[in-house]
Formats: structure tokens, sequence, C-alpha cells
């Protein structure tokens, strides 16, 4: 057996000699680029720039937890320790990623911000900006092509299978998107609430303005007095159509219904659940699906 | 009594006690000396105040002298952020339109037509079912110049929009090394071409038909994302 193996590995050296590809060559390929990614939508961008290549990808955070609710873990950050880049927002929705690269001792990982660039709209409460800009199909796009462009400055030799892979993401976006905006041409309802200050981007993109947030900053539950006012806002402005997230306590929810008159729909920020490259066009598809019944259908009933 | 002398030497020079008990009288602390050092620490604080005021104005003043305006803006420039949403949505879609363009452009060496870009969807140069103003789009090109002009046809009172790209000069254009910065205003194609993109709006009445190579003179306004002095901060963070 063990001639055996010895005799192949001669003829395997021997074929290899034969076509010119030296083993030191083989040698010298690079090893596959390993890339962390830190929220669900930046799973599926990687994941689609990336696709029938050798790059490993890796989540950092567990995927059934939100980043707004994430506290850094060790088994988390030795996940960054051996990384080649990793993909943040940048702009306050993973600021935590920043101490646990340092903590992981890794002084190569190269950080890819995709939303450089990106105009940025404000937020609805607290005077900061909207770090959210992964709702949006346009934003998505743009992020794919940045995210495409600093991976293939890692590995030149596949620069142009991430374009490719990009351009033919962003074709399936943009034809999510066009099929969604055919359905909310002149719709009954354009103004709405959302509970949740993460569908800014979003809902400019499909020409909806967002009246109110019910939530007074990211994540945290209304006080009484707040979601009071939010009643008075709902009655003051005729806003019929609450968009909320499966989260969002039951019972505040009904006194915007009650009290308020509004209809309460489920709409995500995608932020949490199994991490998955079609995760972003499901959940989208699964948001404008959402945005027509409340808009559209519902309303003409 | 001596070594307890020797540990204290000040001891020496007082008059040796009569007795088991001494007198001694305690003086309270100087109402001029604990007045004159409340009276130094305030001046310090003032001073630090004066200096730290007038430091700042006078840096905020240089700086507005250098740029014309205290956030850096050139006075034809606006920003993003104070623009009402529908032209927001309008801005967002240029820049997703010139990104697929400076694909194009580094890809084939020519700027995509507009039909070419609306063929594969591309906003905003494909028909927006959602936009009421009915922006038509057309692209030119002279010499190191490009026009993309977006005018309103549904509603007059609505702006026009303009995205300008200009070449580098073959011979003396900017040729950054690789790694350079690019800012909002640069765009770097895989050759080290450096492109300079920038973005406008102007009302429409008024406009005339020519080819446009200086729009702020021609009454147009630079839309920009950031200020150049945010810009160039978080370009210092960045590195």
């Amino acid at each position: 057996m063990r001639m055996l193996n010895k005799w192949r590995s001669g003829l395997l050296l021997a074929l290899l000699t034969v076509v010119g590809i030296a083993p030191t060559a083989l040698a010298a390929d690079p090893p596959p680029l390993k890339v962390g990614v830190t929220l669900h939508p930046y799973y599926s961008w990687v994941a689609n720039v990336v696709a029938n290549t050798n790059v490993e990808m890796r989540p950092i955070l567990p995927g059934e937890v939100d980043a707004g609710d994430y506290q850094p873990r060790p088994e988390d950050i030795k996940k960054l320790a051996d990384l080649d880049a990793i993909v943040i927002n940048g702009v306050g929705h993973d600021d935590f990623i920043l101490d646990m690269i340092k903590a992981s001792g890794n002084t190569k990982l190269v950080i890819i911000k995709p939303n450089d660039g990106v105009p940025l709209l404000k937020a609805a409460n607290g005077g900061t900006v909207n770090s959210h800009t992964f709702i949006s199909f346009s934003n998505a796009i743009q992020q794919t092509y940045a995210i495409a462009k600093a991976l293939g400055a890692l590995r030149p030799e596949l620069a142009e299978t991430f374009q490719k892979n990009a351009a033919d993401y962003a074709r399936r976006l943009r034809a999510i998107k066009s099929r969604a905006a055919e359905r909310l041409v002149n719709p009954a309802i354009n103004r709405v609430v959302t509970v949740h200050d993460g569908y800014g981007y979003l809902m400019q993109e499909f020409g909806i303005e967002i009246v109110g947030v019910v939530e007074p900053a990211h994540g945290l539950v209304p006080s009484a007095q707040e979601l009071g006012n939010m009643v008075d806002l709902l009655k003051r402005e005729k806003v019929r159509v609450v968009f909320s997230e499966e989260t969002f306590p039951e019972p505040l929810l009904n006194v915007l219904r009650q009290e308020g008159g509004a209809h309460v729909y489920i709409i995500s920020h995608i932020a949490s659940g199994t991490y998955a490259p079609d995760k972003f066009e499901v959940e989208m598809q699964k948001n404008v699906d959402a945005m027509v019944q409340a808009l559209v259908t519902d309303p003409g009933h | 009594m001596g070594s307890q002398g020797l540990r204290s030497p000040r001891r020496w020079f007082r008059w040796p006690a009569r007795s088991g008990y001494r007198t001694v009288e305690v003086q309270p602390p100087s109402r001029a000396d604990e007045g004159g050092w409340l009276f130094l620490a305030a001046g310090f604080v003032l001073l630090g105040v004066i200096y730290t005021y007038g430091f700042e104005r006078e840096a905020s003043r240089a700086l507005s002298a250098a740029s014309g305006s205290s956030s850096g803006l050139l006075p034809y420039q606006l920003l993003f952020r104070e623009l009402p949403s529908p032209e927001q949505r309008t801005f967002r879609a240029m820049q997703e339109g010139v990104g697929e363009a400076v694909r194009v452009r580094g890809d084939s060496g020519s700027w995509p037509s507009v039909e070419a870009l609306a063929a594969d969807g591309v906003p905003p140069f494909a028909p927006d079912v959602l936009d009421k103003t009915g922006v038509r789009w057309s692209a030119r090109s002279e010499g190191l110049f490009a026009n993309y002009l977006g005018v309103p046809s549904a509603d007059p009172a609505a702006p026009a929009f303009l995205i300008l790209v200009q070449e580098p000069d073959p011979v003396t254009g900017e040729k950054p090394p690789p790694p350079s910065v690019i800012d909002e205003e640069h765009q770097l194609l895989a050759d080290g071409t450096l492109l300079h993109v920038t973005y406008w709006k102007r009302p429409t009445a008024g406009l005339h038909n020519g080819f446009i190579i200086d729009p702020a003179i021609e009454g147009w306004a630079q839309i920009r994302v950031s200020t150049p002095l945010e810009e160039m901060a978080k370009n210092e963070n960045a590195q």
C-alpha cells in the first residue's frame, strides 16, 4: 500500500514537471481570503460578491443576536484573530467591533467600511445620523460594489470575478425594487409611522414619508408619555399605518391600534436569524410586499 | 523629653515649658492669604478661558477666510442633508448611476449612453415610475468632459440635475499613487485614471441647451455629501 502511494506521488510529481507547473508554484498560491462581517445584510452582500471563489466568510456575532443588543464575548473576539478583512457599518451600528478588533491583536486586519461616501440621513430622534443604511436597495447596490472593489484590492486575481458577481447581484436587487415601484405608484397612503428608526432610506426610495418614529432611540421601548405623544401624532397627522417589527411588545402596539386608530404591519431590518446569502433578497422582498399591502392593497378595500 | 527634642529641632528655639501644660494660640487662616490664593486661581481660570475662546475664534476665522464659510463650503455648494427628500432620492439615484457609468468607462474606455444605462435598469436613467417631475436624462461629452443632464418634463418648478465628469489631461493630469485617498469628488479607475465627478442642481427656468463645463458660473449649485472640513476630519480618523 505504501509502495503504491509512493508510486502515485512520483507519478504526480513527474506529471507536474512535464506540464511545467513546479510544486513551488503551487505552494506560492495565496491562502484563501478570510472575511468577517458584523451584520446580516453584509453577510449576504459579501457572500454574493465572493460566490464561486475560495474566500472564507465568518459572521462575528451570533445569528440570533441583534447588533443593537449585542455585548462582546471572548469567543467572538477569537473569531477576529486570523481574519484578513472585515466589513463593518462604521457609522454607529457596530461601534463595539473596533474595541473587539483591538482586543483580538489582529493588527493586519483590513477594515472595509462600505458606508464611506454614502449620503447619510438624519436620525429621527437624537440628532445623530441614521446608521441603517443597509435597509435600502440603492445603498445595498453601491455598498456591494464597494465591497467588491475592496476585496479585489486584496486579491487582484479575483477582482474581475468579484466585480461580475456584484453586477449580477445588483441586477437582481434592481429587479426587486423595480417590481415594487410599479406596485407602489400612486399609493393610497404615502405617510407612515415606523416603530424602529431603520427605514428612512427604504421609504425614501419609494417616495414614502415617515412622519414619526415610536422608539425614542435604537431598541428603546417608549415611556407611557412618549407613547401618548405618538398617539396624538397619529391622530393629528391622520396617519393610519404603522410599520413595526416582530419583537416590539404587542401591548404597546395595541395602544397604537386602539388609541391611535392605526393599522400595524410587520417589516424587518434584517438584524437577526440565520446568516444566508439570500437573506437580504428574501427579507427585502417581504418588506416591499408588506409596504404594498399596507399602502396600496388594504386601503383600497 | 530630650529625645523628643532631638526628633523635633524646632522645639530647641521655643521657651521651655514650666510645667506639664503649655498654652498654644491657634491662629485662624489668614483671610488675606486665602483671598490672595483664591484671586490667583480665579485669574488663572479666567486667563485659560480667554486664551481658549480667543484661540478657537481666531482659528475658526482663519478657516472661514481660507474656505469662504464656517463649514468650509464654497458659496455655490450645498449639502445633501439640507435637500428636500425627493431631491435626496434623486441624488442617491445619481450616485448609483455614476457607479455603473464609471465601471463601464473603466472597462470600455468610453462613457455609456443614457439609453444603454436605462436598458440595464440603472437609475436615474431608467424610467422611474415614482418620479412625479418626469426627469429626462441626456448625455454628451466634449474633450475631457462629460455631462449627464436631467431636466424635468412634468414640473417646470422642479430643479434640473447635472452629473459632471472630468477626465484627467493625458499630459498634465493627476497621476496619484495607487493607495491614494479618494474623496467624494474623485474616483480612481483600475488603470490609475483619476476622474473628477461632481453633482449639481439648479432651477430649470433659464437653463440653456449648451454643453456645461463650469456649472458654478451658470447658476448651478454643487451637491456635496459632507463639508470639506468633515471630509478632512474623516480622512484623519481613518489614518
